[in-house]
């Protein structure tokens, strides 16, 4: 009876999602789909979002792993106030971050990171940078959790069988904390590969150049065509659907 | 072997002082308190866990206090073992094994000639969840020794294991520790724990080293009443003491008694429990007639609670004995107390 139970809640929340699914696929057509596979802009704009929320997820989760660890097994002082910080972005509209990054780049610090080549305002390497900003702190937050569950003493005898502390951090504390890791890539990119708000305020729409999934979207939708609108989103779920798989399957999970 | 010379330790607002102690190559030494003493502190600080406030530790002639764990020749064994939860039994042995980058014929070798020795051959192949409290002990005790350390630290080995259990790995660390030949210091809070293996025993209460000794030593004379206490040997009275003669004579609410030792005024008294002698009450050879209170039956001795005018004492009697005397609850016996029985606390001693 209490499997039943459980298992009610599951069915009703997946009905609830396909359902939308299907009403996309159904207000959809092939023509559309066919026209959205074929348009030179919408496959660039497939890739890009590909490589960015990729490249964005890997960088995350290089800083996630070691801020992680510090949040989770260090006592520093501003500790809460940091660990805070991390979770700010959670809690913005995305179009803040934007709006924000905007601003940086228009202040003394920002122009004079412009003038030694990085910029970032209505470049390709600004997706990157407003996706990081935006989903970095899902992947903090995740592995964070993951290294507060790991028995520190675990890492406590590594050290005296002979480890140095990067040996006990690499050999016990990040193998133990592995699912947590990829939990947090996987929030990472989920978060990154939506991401709309603040593209379109910080590298703008530009075709074939700043144009990701979220923003073909909007353009579509913008002019009258919701049905191409609804084929990329198609095509967004069939990409993140594959890509989550892929990514629990990568981390050790099975497919039953 | 291993020198400990006034070490102290802060954390939070409990604190090790002062603590020194030395240990010889080879020997078992057990570190006993009651739980919150600082036992484990002081392990994780041998171990190199802990950074001391003050102090200093030698291995073998050799300060270490500033070194890293990993240099100072030991084995852990945690309360909790710590078994790697994501590695296989073998894979949890050779730890420290392809840390120090050995051959995979090397390894094997040592693993083996390990899970022999433990008698855990059969688990190696095996994941951590799954085995029991004893095998863990075993693989958290062969990862221990892999390595080959020159000192292997136990804390609480077998606390968290059923008695039968226990008492196997009681008698495999004793063995393993004369096979090996490695300077053990277990700490446990378990007085049967402490007498199954300790070569010397060192008692630690509140942060404070207060005696160490053979474990006949410290029951032949308790540093003070709390060591009394913690060993379990008898009652402690407070009395009145005057001098008589070479010894004193002792007085209690009811009774009174000589003892051996001169003192003068208020008194802390151990009576040993396993020395009082009991005898009908009619025998002329009794010091004290008391009345039974009651009585706990245990393996092979009785432990009976007498009340002698208003004060309370216990004796720890044969079972044969205490049938021989038809011992009851209520009934009258005499109590005879040799000076054996009688240990006097004094000064600060008797805290």
């Amino acid at each position: 009876m209490f499997s039943v139970g459980v298992f009610a809640f599951l069915v009703v929340f997946l009905v609830m999602v396909l359902a939308l699914v299907i009403a996309d696929v159904s207000y959809s057509n092939v023509g559309a789909l066919r026209e959205v596979l074929r348009s030179r802009e919408i496959r660039a704009a497939v890739v890009l979002s590909l490589w960015s929320s990729a490249l964005t997820t890997v960088i995350a989760i290089i800083f996630a792993v070691p801020m992680g660890y510090a949040l989770s097994r260090y006592r520093f002082p501003g500790r809460i106030l940091a660990d805070t910080i991390v979770d700010l972005p959670i809690v913005f509209p995305p179009l803040v971050v934007g709006l924000s990054l905007l601003v940086f780049f228009r202040t003394s610090v920002g122009l004079w990171l412009e003038s030694l080549g990085l910029d970032f305002v209505y470049q390709r390497r600004g997706i990157v940078l407003a996706q990081f900003f935006v989903s970095a702190s899902y992947g903090i937050r995740a592995v964070k959790t993951t290294f507060d569950e790991v028995d520190q003493r675990q890492e406590d005898v590594a050290l005296t069988l002979g480890c140095t502390r990067g040996q006990a951090f690499r050999r016990v504390a990040l193998r133990n904390a592995r699912g947590g890791v990829i939990a947090g890539g996987i929030l990472t990119w989920a978060r990154a590969f939506g991401l709309f708000g603040p593209m379109l305020v910080f590298v703008g729409a530009v075709r074939m150049k700043t144009e990701v999934l979220p923003t073909t979207i909007y353009l579509e939708t913008s002019i009258g065509r919701i049905e191409v609108a609804l084929a990329v989103s198609l095509v967004m779920i069939v990409m993140a659907t594959i890509a989550l798989i892929l990514i629990r399957l990568f981390g050790g999970e099975r497919l039953w | 072997m291993i020198g400990i010379n006034g070490l102290n330790f802060v954390v939070g607002d409990f604190a090790l002082r002062d603590v020194t102690l030395h240990v010889e190559r080879r020997e078992y030494f057990v570190l006993l308190g009651k739980p919150g003493s600082g036992k484990t502190l002081l392990l994780e600080c041998l171990a190199g866990l802990n950074r001391l406030s003050s102090g200093n530790i030698e291995i073998d002639g050799r300060r270490v206090e500033r070194s890293e764990p990993r240099a100072r020749g030991i084995g852990y064994v945690p309360q909790d073992y710590a078994l790697f939860s994501a590695r296989t039994v073998r894979r949890n042995i050779e730890f420290a094994l392809r840390v120090q980058r050995f051959r995979p014929l090397q390894r094997n070798t040592r693993v083996n000639e390990l899970a022999d020795m433990l008698g855990i051959r059969r688990l190696l192949r095996r994941g951590i969840e799954g085995l029991s409290g004893g095998e863990r002990q075993r693989v958290a005790l062969a990862r221990a020794l892999a390595g080959r350390p020159k000192i292997l630290l136990l804390d609480e080995p077998v606390s968290a294991l059923d008695h039968e259990t226990s008492e196997v790995i009681l008698t495999e660390l004793r063995r393993i520790q004369h096979q090996t030949e490695t300077t053990t210091i277990h700490v446990c809070h378990d007085l049967d724990e402490m007498r199954a293996v300790a070569d010397r025993v060192g008692i630690l209460r509140e942060g404070r080293l207060v005696q160490v000794g053979t474990p006949e030593e410290v029951c032949q004379s308790p540093a003070d009443v709390g060591v009394a206490r913690l060993f379990r040997l008898g009652t402690i009275l407070t009395g009145t003491a005057r001098a008589e003669g070479s010894g004193s004579r002792l007085e209690f609410g009811g009774f009174t008694l000589r003892a051996s030792q001169p003192a003068e005024g208020d008194v802390r008294v151990l009576i040993r429990a396993a020395e009082v002698r009991l005898a009908p009450p009619s025998s002329q050879q009794g010091q004290v007639v008391a009345r039974v209170e009651s009585i706990l039956r245990r393996d092979s001795t009785m432990r009976v609670d007498l009340r002698a005018g208003g004060t309370l004492f216990r004796a720890e009697v044969p079972r044969a004995q205490a049938q021989a005397l038809s011992l009851k609850e209520g009934a009258e016996v005499a109590a005879f107390l040799s000076p054996q029985a009688i240990h006097l606390f004094r000064g600060t001693n008797s805290q």
